[in-house]
């Protein structure tokens, strides 16, 4: 078999042109949108907010409403929640996360348990890219089309939010509107991710490009386009590997995305492993 | 870089009191910023010179009076853009992949559209307030890559391409070396001179003299008030500073 039938053996089965597409723009907006998640320092809001949803995509399955419309009003809940934890003055904030975003996950996973048609629901656990749907396709680049947009509208807004939220209330924007932006494109980049790699893996999708591209980049502005190219191959790459090798889809995705990571602390020019190593062995000699 | 003055003062500041929890932060202050004026606001730490900066930029709740810019309440004038501040800048994120130019630019007004970029306008606008602070050959460099002294340079550089009526300094001489010191005191004056009204915090009365036309001597309320040459007595800087008379060394 030739490199070239290698890579087009795979595209003669229809479900197979449909996994590459949902993770290629699963992965492109998850990336673009980590960024800043990486920046605000908000990986763990990612990770909290992308188990919280959980129960709401269940409840928009039993009703009959778009994922999405479920997974933003769950997040905004666990928010709200987290906060309303936090109020009762004992609880820090990293348990308050911890225990809302949990309990919401165990609620989803009830949910699920209770509600017929179990295999597909479990699949929004752990990803089924291998599953999708024409119209979960459809579904899946409209949101990210809205995401995209929006965070590429506003992304002023949202770098100042991360590097100075003092300025940006001196500019007359409100920090606290921005950071609610932030939030509701989170909820709906996790809707997109979780149709690729699961719930529970949709925060490495959120973390892991941005802090890769914030290894390889010295500005925003360039980090904005490495990391979803980063992403998107390590998808296309993932995708390719569990069809040959028969592994789990999504968590093959990330596994590409982590490689993808550990090679950047290694050769990112400057201020990698290797680069450090050799400007060492320059200044000894 | 001129601004248009603002009337009938860049500051005015009636009755304010806020109180921060359990703690009385300001009393019953009054203050009067005039444009075309350097005005420092002096007083020890936790005399409340922070609380009124956040007052006027809207980082903390007024509990009574009011605060108006350019004879208009201060939220409006932060939506014109009219308030510049430089606060102290111990927040900024040293690993922020900006360059000192990005962070400048942020000053000015976000390009409209999706992929909108800078004007030319822009971009003069930075490279001159860069120039100022003489900082233009570092225009690329990563924000990070910077001294205390040239990061405090850039927040300046950012305050002043915001071409604002009203320029408010929290302690910018605080902790910075002699060279970035002076330039940023003949900048304050120049700003003053271009028509600003200039609000500046200090701890440090030596230098008031060279800095300000104008002083406010804060302990939680106002001690006194007034042209710097007669205003600063020992009885005033005593009250403020809770010394006796006698230590107070002009």
């Amino acid at each position: 078999m030739t490199f070239l039938e290698l890579i087009l053996d795979p595209l003669s089965h229809e479900f197979m042109v449909r996994a590459l597409a949902v993770i290629s723009v699963s992965s492109a907006v998850s990336a673009l949108l980590s960024c800043w998640l990486v920046l605000v320092g908000w990986s763990l809001m990612g990770d909290a907010v992308s188990h919280a949803v959980l129960p709401g995509v269940v409840l928009a399955y039993i009703l009959g409403l778009p994922f999405a419309v479920g997974a933003v009003v769950f997040a905004l809940g666990a928010v709200v929640l987290v906060a309303a934890v936090r109020s009762t003055g004992r609880t820090k904030e990293d348990a308050a996360i911890g225990i809302v975003f949990t309990t919401l996950f165990a609620l989803g996973l009830v949910l699920v348990s209770v509600t017929p048609s179990q295999t597909d629901l479990m699949h929004v656990v752990f990803g089924n890219v291998l599953g999708v749907s024409r119209s979960e396709l459809v579904q899946v680049a409209a949101l990210a089309a809205v995401v995209v947009i929006v965070a590429l509208a506003r992304r002023h807004d949202l770098t100042a939010f991360a590097f100075d939220p003092v300025q940006l209330r001196v500019l007359g924007r409100s920090p606290g509107r921005v950071g609610a932006l932030l939030l509701v494109l989170l909820a709906l980049t996790a809707v997109t991710a979780i149709q690729s790699v699961g719930v529970v893996l949709v925060v490495a999708m959120l973390v892991i490009p941005g802090a890769t591209a914030h290894l390889l980049s010295d500005r925003l502005a360039r980090m904005l386009v490495v990391a979803p190219a980063v992403a998107v191959a390590c998808g296309v790459v993932g995708v390719y590997v569990s069809y040959y090798a028969d592994l789990a889809t999504g968590a093959t995705v990330v596994l590409a995305q982590g490689a993808a990571y550990l090679l950047a602390v290694l050769l990112a020019p400057g201020r990698g492993v290797l680069a450090r190593a050799r400007r060492r062995a320059r200044t000894a000699a | 870089m001129t601004s248009k003055p603002l009337t009938p003062a860049a500051l005015e500041v009636r009755g304010l009191t806020v109180v921060r929890g359990e703690v009385r932060a300001l009393t019953d202050v009054d203050l009067t910023v005039a444009p075309g004026r350097v005005t420092a606001l002096v007083g020890p730490n936790g005399s409340g010179k922070s609380t009124l900066f956040a007052a006027v930029t809207g980082g903390v709740d007024v509990t009574s009076g009011t605060v108006k810019v350019g004879g208009t309440d201060a939220a409006a004038a932060r939506r014109r853009r009219e308030i510049a501040f430089v606060g102290q800048d111990d927040t900024v994120d040293r690993q922020f992949p900006l360059t000192v130019a990005d962070v400048v630019a942020q000053g000015r007004p976000a390009p409209r559209g999706l992929l909108g970029r800078r004007t030319a306008a822009d971009r003069a606008a930075v490279a001159e307030a860069l120039a100022r602070v003489g900082l233009a050959d570092l225009a690329r460099r990563p924000i990070g890559a910077l001294s205390g002294g040239q990061r405090r340079r850039v927040l300046v550089a950012r305050a002043l391409v915001q071409e604002a009526g009203l320029l408010l300094l929290d302690e910018p001489l605080a902790g910075v070396d002699v060279a970035s010191a002076e330039l940023l005191v003949d900048i304050v004056r120049a700003r003053a001179d271009e028509g600003a009204g200039v609000l500046v915090s200090t701890h440090d009365l030596a230098g008031v003299t060279d800095l300000a036309d104008d002083v406010v001597l804060l302990a939680g309320r106002v001690v006194a008030a007034g042209p710097v040459a007669s205003t600063l007595t020992p009885a005033a800087l005593a009250e403020a500073f809770g010394l006796r008379t006698g230590d107070v060394r002009r």
